[in-house]
Parts: C-alpha cells; sequence; structure tokens
C-alpha cells in the first residue's frame, strides 16, 4: 500500500470478507463447535495478507469502481493498486491525501508501539516472578500428564488474578500466589498446546494494520473471545456435571484487566466484558459428534478458496456511456491476458467507444480519455466497421517478455475517403500494427502507426490475404525470383450462442457477435498462410518460350534440416495442392505474351490456438521450378531485408 | 399420528425433497421441479422428525433461508435473469448454509435410522456414507465453481464429471432412505420385541 487509497482498497475488501464471516458465524452459531469459530478467523488472516485486486480479483465486490468513482471526482486519474499489504511511504507528503495516508501509517506505528509497551509491561513484572513450591509443580506436571500436554516452565508472581501463559518460544506458566484450580491450570495448558501466544501476537499485528477500521478492531476482539470459547470447550469436555457449572464461577475470578489486550499472553481476554460472553457459551455447552470435524474443514476449504479466488474485477460499462461513474468502472475493468488486451482495442475501434479504450490504454493516454468530454473513440478509423464481423489479428510476434506486436484487421462496410475502388465485388479492410504489453499488472495496448487501408476480394480473412502485411521470402536463379508471403492470423471465439430462450427450443439456436470486451480472452483459432509468385526477370522473348511453369515449396524451420527432394510440380492440368506436413506445389499453363510476374497460389492451414502454438515463422523455404515441365532451378528463400 | 407414522411420513418427505433437488426439468427458462420445493418439503419433514432427534429443528431456519434464496431463483430465471459474480456474496453464503443443512440434516436422519432399523440392518452407516461423499461434493463444487473464467475447453469436463458424480450419489442417498422407510420398526414390533426381551 503505497497511498491512502490503496488502503481503502484494502480495508474495504477486508471488510466485506468479515461482514461474510460475521454472518456465516452468526447463521452457524450453534451448531459448529468453537473451534470451527476460531479457526474460521484465519480467513480474515489471510485476506489481510492478500493484496486486494491481485491478479485482477476481489474478494467479493469491485471495490476498484467504486475507488476510482471517488478518485475521478477529486481529479485524480491515476490507477491504484494493493501490491503489498503493508503500508510503505515512498515520498514526503504534499496532498492532501497524502498526509491522509501519512497519518493512517503514524497511527500503524502508535498502535504497534503501545502493544509493545504493554508486552514490556508485563515482562518486567514477569521478572520479579519467583519459582514455584514443588507441590505447584507437581500439581502442573500432574494435570499435563493427565491430560497428554507437556507443561513449560512456571513462574509465580504475586498480585495477579489468574494464570496466563506468556512468550512463544520459550513460554512461561506464569500462576498467581493464591492456591490453584486445576480447571484454571488445564485452561491455560490447553491454550499452551494451541500455541495460543503465537495467534495473540498475529491478531494485535493485523489489527495494528486496519487501526482505523472498527470492524475488523470488533472482529480481532471476537477472534480472542473464540480462543478462549475453544479452550473452554476443551476444559468442558474433560468435566462432568457440578464441575461445569464450578467452572464458569472460576472464570468470573480470572478476569485480568492489568495486563487485557497484551500480547504475546493468554490474558489477552477483553477483560472481564468477555467473561459474560464465555458463560453464556458454557451455558449452552454441549459435545460436539466426531464427524462435525469434516463438515468444519469442508466449510472453511470452501470459504476460503472462494474468497482467495473472488470475482474478477469486471464491471464493463456501457460502451458508449460517458459519465464518471461508467468511468470509473472502465478504468478498474482491466485486461488481465494479452489477447484480452488485442480484444479490447478491436472492439474499441469497432463500436467506437471512449470507456472500452480507457480499459486497455496505457495510465498516460488514459488520463486524456477521461477527461475527454466525447463518449466516441475510433483510434483515428476512416469508415466504419462491420458490427457482425470478427476482427482478426495477424502476424502475432513476441517481441520481449511481456511485449507482443500484431496487425489488427477489420472489414469495413464502406469506403475509406483516401481510397478509391478499383477492384470488382471487392470490399475495404483496415489495418493497423499495435503493441501489448504488461504495465502494473494491466495489459495494455498501443498503436504503433495510423491505419492504413487495402481493398480485397478475399472473403474469408482469417485464411489470409496478399493485400495485408506479411513477412516475405525472396530467391533468385537464373533469370526467376520466386517470393512467398507468408502470414500468421489469429481469431478469439466472439460467437454468442443464444440458446436461453422459448424460440431457440423451438427453432434451434441463433448466433450473434459479441461486442463486448473479453478481458481475458485467449485465442481460440490461429491459421497460417503462404502466397508464393514467380517473376521473370529476362525478356518477353524468353518467356514467350515457356508454356508451363510448376513449383514445390517447402517450408524450414528453425533446427530442421533442409528437405532432401520435393514432389515434382509437373502436368498437364492446372493443380494447386498442399499438405499438412509443410509441403506446397503448384502447376501453372501459360499464354504467349505472359508475365513477368504470375500468381502460383499457396497454402496453409488452421485449428485451435493450442495445436497450433508452434505457428512460427519459417527460417527459410525451399522452392524447386520446373519451366516445361523440367527442372530447372532448385532455390532457397531468405527472409527479404526490411 | 403414530411415531412410527410420523418418522414414516418424514422420511418419505425427505425422499421427495431430494428428488425435487437433485431433478430439474425445464421448460425454457422455467423449472418445472423447482429446488425450492424441495426446501419446503424439507422443513415439512423436520417437523416430523424433530421429536426423534431434537438437533434436527436447528436445520428450520437454515432450511427456510434456502428455501426463500431458491424461490427468488426460480423467479429469477422466470424472467430470464441470472445472479452472476455480482451476487457472490449471497450465494456464497447460500452455499455454505447448504452443504452444512445436508451434512446435518443426513446425519440426523442416520441417527433416527440407527434407533428405528431392524437388527442387522446397517442403513445408517450407508447414510453416513453417502453424507461424506455429499458432503466433499458439495465443497468440490462450491471451490470449482469459482473458476468459471477459466476457458470452456479447459473447464468444461470437470463439472460435468463432478456433476454426474453428484447426481450418482443424490440417487443412493433416495434409494437408501426409500429402504430405511420400508424397513422401519412399528410401535407395536417395538413393543413385542421388548415383551420378547422380559
Amino acid at each position: 500500500m503505497f497511498d491512502i487509497w490503496g488502503f481503502i482498497l484494502q480495508t474495504l475488501n477486508v471488510s466485506g470478507v468479515a461482514v461474510l464471516l460475521l454472518i456465516i458465524k452468526a447463521l452457524l452459531k450453534d451448531k459448529l463447535p468453537p473451534k470451527w469459530h476460531f479457526s474460521v478467523w484465519s480467513i480474515l488472516g489471510i485476506m489481510i495478507l492478500f493484496p486486494a485486486g491481485i491478479f485482477g480479483r476481489y474478494s467479493l465486490f469491485n471495490w476498484q469502481t467504486v475507488i476510482e468513482f471517488i478518485k475521478i471526482l477529486v481529479k485524480d486519474y491515476s490507477f491504484s493498486r494493493v501490491l503489498f499489504p503493508f503500508p510503505v511511504i515512498k515520498t514526503v507528503p504534499h496532498s492532501f491525501a497524502e498526509w491522509v495516508f501519512f497519518v493512517y501509517v503514524a497511527g500503524v506505528g502508535i498502535s504497534l508501539l503501545i502493544y509493545l509497551i504493554s508486552y514490556i509491561r508485563l515482562r518486567v513484572v514477569l521478572h520479579k516472578g519467583i519459582s514455584p513450591d514443588i507441590e505447584t509443580i507437581s500439581t502442573i506436571n500432574t494435570i499435563g500428564h493427565k491430560y497428554n500436554i507437556k507443561p513449560c516452565r512456571v513462574i509465580v508472581v504475586s498480585g495477579l488474578p489468574s494464570a496466563f501463559v506468556c512468550g512463544i518460544i520459550r513460554p512461561v506458566l506464569v500462576v498467581p500466589e493464591k492456591q490453584l484450580d486445576e480447571k484454571v491450570i488445564l485452561h491455560e495448558l490447553f491454550h499452551l498446546k494451541n500455541k495460543d501466544t503465537f495467534w495473540s501476537i498475529l491478531i494485535c499485528l493485523l489489527r495494528c494494520l486496519h487501526w482505523c477500521n472498527p470492524l475488523i478492531n470488533y472482529c480481532a476482539n471476537l477472534a480472542i473471545n473464540d480462543m478462549e470459547s475453544r479452550c473452554d470447550q476443551f476444559v468442558l469436555e474433560q468435566l462432568e456435571g457440578e464441575e461445569r457449572r464450578d467452572y464458569g464461577k472460576i472464570l468470573l475470578s480470572m478476569s485480568n484487566e492489568q495486563f487485557a489486550k497484551t500480547p504475546g499472553s493468554t490474558c489477552i481476554n477483553n477483560g472481564g466484558k468477555n467473561i459474560r460472553k464465555r458463560i453464556e457459551n458454557i451455558a449452552r455447552f454441549k459435545q460436539y459428534p466426531v464427524g462435525m470435524s469434516l463438515v468444519s474443514v469442508c466449510v472453511i476449504i470452501a470459504l476460503g478458496c472462494s474468497l482467495i479466488i473472488g470475482v474478477q474485477a469486471v464491471n464493463i460499462p456501457k460502451s458508449y456511456k460517458n459519465d464518471s461513474w461508467s468511468m470509473a468502472s472502465a478504468k478498474s475493468s482491466y485486461c488481465t491476458t494479452y489477447v484480452g488486451a488485442f480484444d479490447t482495442y478491436a472492439k474499441a475501434v469497432i463500436t467506437e467507444s471512449n470507456n472500452y479504450r480507457i480499459m486497455c490504454a496505457p495510465e498516460n493516454i488514459q488520463t486524456d480519455l477521461i477527461k475527454s468530454t466525447n463518449g466516441r473513440w475510433n483510434g483515428g478509423l476512416d469508415g466504419t466497421c462491420s458490427s457482425g464481423d470478427d476482427y482478426y489479428i495477424y502476424n502475432v510476434e513476441t517481441i520481449d517478455k511481456d511485449v507482443f506486436e500484431g496487425v489488427l484487421v477489420l472489414k469495413l462496410v464502406n469506403k475509406p475517403d483516401s481510397m478509391e475502388w478499383e477492384l470488382e465485388k471487392s470490399f475495404f479492410v483496415a489495418y493497423q500494427k499495435i503493441r501489448v504489453y504488461k504495465e502494473k499488472g494491466r495489459w495494455v495496448t498501443i498503436p504503433l502507426e495510423e491505419f492504413q487501408y487495402a481493398e480485397t476480394n478475399d472473403e474469408w480473412l482469417h485464411y489470409g490475404c496478399d493485400k495485408l502485411p506479411a513477412t516475405t521470402f525472396t530467391g533468385t536463379q537464373n533469370d526467376y525470383k520466386i517470393d512467398i508471403l507468408f502470414q500468421t492470423i489469429y481469431v478469439v471465439d466472439n460467437k454468442i450462442t443464444n440458446d436461453d430462450d422459448v424460440f431457440s427450443s423451438m427453432f434451434g439456436n441463433s448466433y450473434s457477435y459479441n461486442k463486448v470486451p473479453i478481458l481475458n480472452a485467449e485465442f481460440s483459432m490461429a491459421y497460417d498462410n503462404h502466397e508464393s509468385t514467380l517473376t521473370h526477370l529476362g525478356t518477353q522473348e524468353e518467356r514467350d518460350l515457356v508454356n508451363r511453369i510448376g513449383v514445390s515449396v517447402a517450408s524450414v524451420y528453425p533446427g530442421q534440416e533442409r528437405p532432401g527432394e520435393l514432389p515434382p510440380a509437373i502436368g498437364c492440368q492446372n493443380i494447386h495442392s498442399s499438405s499438412s506436413d509443410g509441403y506446397s506445389s503448384s502447376t501453372t499453363s501459360v499464354q504467349q505474351g505472359w508475365g513477368p510476374t504470375v500468381h502460383l497460389s499457396g497454402g496453409g492451414g488452421g485449428g485451435t490456438f493450442s495445436q497450433l502454438l508452434n505457428v512460427n515463422t519459417p527460417e527459410y523455404y525451399v522452392a524447386d521450378l520446373y519451366i516445361n515441365n523440367e527442372l530447372y532451378a532448385q532455390m532457397e528463400l531468405h527472409l527479404e531485408e526490411e | 399420528m403414530t411415531d412410527y407414522q410420523k418418522i414414516y411420513d418424514g422420511i418419505s418427505k425427505a425422499i421427495w425433497g431430494y428428488f425435487f433437488l437433485y431433478f430439474n426439468i425445464s421448460l425454457g427458462t422455467i423449472s418445472i421441479l423447482p429446488s425450492f420445493v424441495g426446501y419446503i418439503l424439507f422443513l415439512k419433514a423436520i417437523d416430523l422428525l424433530e421429536d426423534e432427534e431434537r438437533e434436527l429443528s436447528l436445520l428450520k431456519t437454515l432450511g427456510l433461508i434456502l428455501a426463500v434464496w431458491d424461490v427468488v431463483e426460480w423467479l429469477a430465471n422466470c424472467i430470464g435473469y441470472s445472479f452472476n459474480s455480482n451476487w457472490k456474496f449471497v450465494t456464497l453464503i447460500v452455499g455454505l448454509v447448504n452443504l452444512y443443512f445436508h451434512f446435518q440434516f443426513i446425519t440426523n436422519i442416520a441417527s433416527i435410522a440407527k434407533k428405528h432399523q431392524w437388527d442387522g440392518c446397517m442403513f445408517n452407516e450407508s447414510l453416513l456414507r453417502y453424507r461424506t461423499a455429499q458432503t466433499i461434493l458439495l465443497t468440490v463444487i462450491l471451490v470449482i465453481s469459482n473458476f468459471n473464467f477459466l476457458p470452456d475447453e479447459l473447464w468444461i469436463y470437470i463439472p460435468l464429471a463432478i456433476s454426474i458424480i453428484y447426481l450418482i450419489v443424490g440417487i443412493y442417498i433416495m434409494i437408501v432412505l426409500n429402504q430405511l422407510r420400508k424397513n422401519l420398526k412399528t410401535n407395536e414390533t417395538i413393543a413385542d420385541e421388548d415383551n420378547i426381551e422380559a
């Protein structure tokens, strides 16, 4: 926690957990044993040490939106995160918020100091303690032996109302001068057995972190009460009839106001106020059956896992709304995968949504977008996107750790102003190279260039398009040059199946396109495509001697050996074929006057993203060129220098 | 109503309660075997059986909470609304209450079975075994319901497999309860046994 907003976020998250625990404990008050009622507080302890919003998830509610909303109202456009559950002051306070944080940190320090002084006071008193007589030691050893608890060192301190255990590493059982009651000693030995001095210190430390949150203080008191009730239950299980009633009376005399709330000791019992509740519990005492431990553990596992996994910080606003709450929602709903950042950026352009752009924008751009009064943003796109179609990410590359680049490709429904129609039955696509990277735990997107446009009649853009950016491999031999364009195409599944209405059960499911960003998206499909063209570098007279051209091509990946022989590309028919093992061949008849360039088609494949995780760019290609059905040249095609 | 008749009716209602809980037939978004009917039947069963097992009365409040929540959920589903992660606070409480309710309910019925089954019958032990399986499965379901953010291709089969096992355990619970119902000793037979022992 580096600022007051981080603390508020953390304490709100923990408060939600505390309220939930209080409700669950109230519902199961007389149904589960005191051991469970104490153990369940461990979940609150874990949540206090678990940074709110880590991995983009919160225990119960997405508090981030509330915090960001308040911050927008006070013109603070930074993004609050909790990376660390303890407060750290990084700068000298200047603003009001920084001073408030300073006061909070000072409060943590003072709380710790109060507990430390209290502990030192207790140790000073214990220093005056004397060794007990043999009879006392014998009594304690007998009780320990009877209940299978190993006693610790014992000292006698005059003026104490009751016995208690103090210390963690070398605990000491402190007893008063007056005659010892076996039940009190048993109670303290159970504290010793359960290492309750350690738990009392932990409770005090966690209480200090949230000293200004009354709910957490209340829960800390309850946790200590439950710790006592757990020991009471142990003792009562050993007693019978009249002895149980006596135990209640003895409790009244055990109140230790002098060292109440001293950490590291078991006299931390909130003083006399707690005794009444404990006596009520004793009156309600019952033996819990052995099987209860199963449901006790199951409830804690289910509760703990659910709170730790939490809910995703998703509160995606309407694409067009331009109020502070929508912007706060956008700011707090961030992408948790790099594909999520690609998806969010694409949908921001498609729906012209300022809010969606805020969700995937780096912090420096985000502030300008929030200040902008215009709810629309389209990234400078000259045209309108087809709303019922997918977008495509071409040529995704890993640039560095947590840095990816790709080309966003969008189908347009109209002609950009800067373009003219040149092809028949064609349409326009817009494409833009974008970079996705991780910034303070959020995946964000930045464009690397302005939108560019191309006209094409390749309807199936997921199979590739020669008008769109590609990696080019080139080889030249004996006046012939072969170029291969290589592309990878990635798709996110944005299809929504509408199967939950009456019509779907009557007429079958219908489908629509999901225009809402998927913050944790993954690629569902991946394809690769290579297109080859042949160019003759000689004269037209030389070209006119050619009537058939055939090319066999194979890709060679890093670490692979060059294939020995390629399937021959000969015959008298025009055939284009490709195989799944990376070979493709093409034979084409050419008429007099052809060229100098002829398109030889290509190949490719596709599958689910997990199957094609290794869709890498080849190191080079090898090609066998057949002229008039005779092997004319064997080439290696290497990456063209940009 | 005799004690025997009350126990018989109580267990019958518990069987039907589980039937409504485990089986779901929907017309569009509307369930025609709503689970709140199951909880109402459990509450009726508790009324009939609480004289035999005092602990059962502690479940009345929890049963009522579950019934009310299921009514709300059923009505919401009827109008096409489903409770998403924004309702986690409530759904988690209901899930935990549900976990405890079924654990305690079957534990108490097993206790009644122990008192009223014929000698040599082990319905109580079978019930406790299925109760343990049901409790573990309900815990697993509660835990994995938090992982619904994972991609479908990774996640679709695990909940399906657990649901099938959960259904099988539920069917076994109903079978054992039905066998127990048929096997109950009547007051007359208990009296006869006492006479023989005397």
